[in-house]
């Protein structure tokens, strides 16, 4: 599915509010449109510029009356399991993006990475929000929250992202590391962000639009989308540039697929997600897609064990990011 | 009694509780091919792991200890308390500061939060080597902070 020029430009230009109404899908197709027209980072900083938004705008008050009053407990607890991934995967990388951005030597790309690192702070403001105001969560501080989200947490939410964290560690001790910095760029911005996130992205997203519920969660987590647009079409550019200057960095992007796919083909527990109208294999027909569009675009040819690895994904391993 | 944290009784329960897996309640809480999988991923894990309790004065350790946790399919056979030079220079190297094994010991935080905040930290080491073990490290490393008692040194006063 390709996305027509009317609907690029309404996502590219709606303003927070119309976030509201903005179909998810073609915010999910507004990121590959971008990817296919290579923005450079200067671009991509003027983007965020125009659409960033404020999360103190939300109003959450329907929220809280559609999670108390409409929603099952089954399509709940579904909810939750997803959203818990973004819970943590928001602040993990909020934390953790700085040594990309130390490490990276172009001056573009800083300047954009500044405005990204801004967008996992809103978003993680926003998930706190939503959790203290709509879920009913209390704690102190994000932390606080975040150990109360955590029960809704899977043992592959952990590995990916303490296996993104460490390798920001090791950027940290080496910054001038090519290798990690591109393991550690396709470990997050093709993978967690442009496989991973996306993916949990369109099915939650499409749950709430076609329930009719969540409007506050739409609107905020819709324009995180088209945040994250900015991010994953950084990160193919950043991909795709690399690899053109040192072709041997394909071994650094499989290997950050190889752990990811090998974390992500275990589940620890089942998670029902027909509660939120999708079967399984409906997942993971939208994760193969995702992930096989972004790796096309940066010219990336994936190897036999990595094509086989990725038809056993298991949803229930990775949600969030 | 609870014995000293890295004290050479402390460490043998440590041991023995990450060795000894899950109990029944705790298998049935994950799927059996979760289970399967940690099985997996500890055979692949054949790494002498140093472990080194970070130096954390305010609970009564001015220096920091370590011990060695030589594994071998999916155990730790062998294990000793070692000088932080040796356990540094193993293949893999754990960090953890005592208010964190505090921590997951007493359920306030979980060995998965430790592990993405970095408060159980990797060192040193391959990093996708290390986490393509990322379950048997989560479990093996929980079943061991969580079930193995401990007592801080008593602290000396002026």
């Amino acid at each position: 599915m390709a996305i027509d020029i009317e609907a690029e430009r309404v996502v590219e230009r709606a303003s927070f509010r119309e976030m509201r109404t903005v179909d998810v899908n073609d915010v999910i197709e507004y990121v590959h449109a971008g990817i296919q027209q290579w923005p450079t980072s200067r671009d991509l900083y003027d983007k965020y510029a125009i659409q960033r938004w404020n999360v103190q705008e939300l109003d959450f008050t329907q929220d809280r009356i559609d999670w108390e009053t409409k929603l099952s407990n089954d399509e709940k607890e579904a909810f939750l399991y997803v959203a818990t991934g973004f819970h943590h995967g928001e602040r993990q990388v909020e934390v953790d993006l700085w040594p990309e951005f130390m490490a990276i030597d172009n001056d573009e790309d800083k300047i954009f990475l500044t405005s990204q690192m801004e967008d996992e702070a809103r978003h993680t403001i926003f998930f706190d929000r939503f959790y203290r105001e709509v879920v009913g969560y209390d704690g102190e501080g994000i932390r606080g929250v975040l150990h109360q989200s955590y029960a809704h947490a899977t043992p592959g939410l952990v590995g990916a992202f303490a296996y993104l964290t460490h390798l920001g560690d090791r950027i940290r001790q080496n910054p001038e590391d090519r290798h990690t910095l591109v393991e550690f760029i396709a470990a997050y911005h093709l993978w967690i962000e442009g496989v991973g996130a996306l993916t949990v992205m369109q099915t939650t997203l499409n749950f709430c639009r076609r329930r009719g519920v969540l409007p506050g969660y739409y609107q905020g987590f819709n324009a995180t989308t088209r945040d994250e647009s900015r991010h994953v079409q950084f990160g193919t550019s950043v991909l795709h540039r690399m690899l053109h200057e040192d072709p041997t960095y394909v071994e650094d992007i499989n290997r950050a697929l190889r752990v990811n796919l090998a974390i992500s083909s275990v589940a620890a527990f089942r998670v029902q997600y027909e509660p939120l109208g999708y079967t399984e294999e409906e997942f993971q027909g939208i994760f193969m897609n995702q992930l096989m569009r972004k790796t096309r675009a940066i010219g990336l040819e994936l190897p036999q064990d990595i094509l086989e690895a990725a038809q056993n994904v298991r949803p229930e391993a990775f949600g969030g990011g | 009694m609870a014995e000293e944290l890295f004290s050479e009784a402390w460490l043998h329960e440590f041991v023995r509780n990450g060795n000894n897996g899950p109990t029944a309640r705790e298998r049935e809480e994950k799927l059996p091919n979760y289970w399967e999988a940690v099985a997996k991923q500890g055979a692949t894990y054949n790494f002498p792991t140093g472990l080194i309790l970070k130096a954390e004065p305010a609970k009564g350790y001015p220096q920091p200890l370590a011990a060695l946790l030589p594994f071998q399919q999916g155990r730790v056979i062998g294990e000793r308390l070692c000088s932080v030079q040796e356990a540094s220079q193993q293949e893999m190297v754990i960090q953890i500061a005592p208010s964190v094994y505090e921590r997951v010991n007493a359920g306030e935080e979980e060995i998965g939060e430790a592990m993405m905040y970095r408060d159980l930290l990797l060192a040193k080491g391959d990093v996708a080597t290390f986490f393509l073990c990322s379950y048997f490290i989560q479990e093996w490393f929980g079943f061991a902070m969580r079930r193995t008692a401990f007592r801080l040194p008593a602290m000396q006063t002026a």
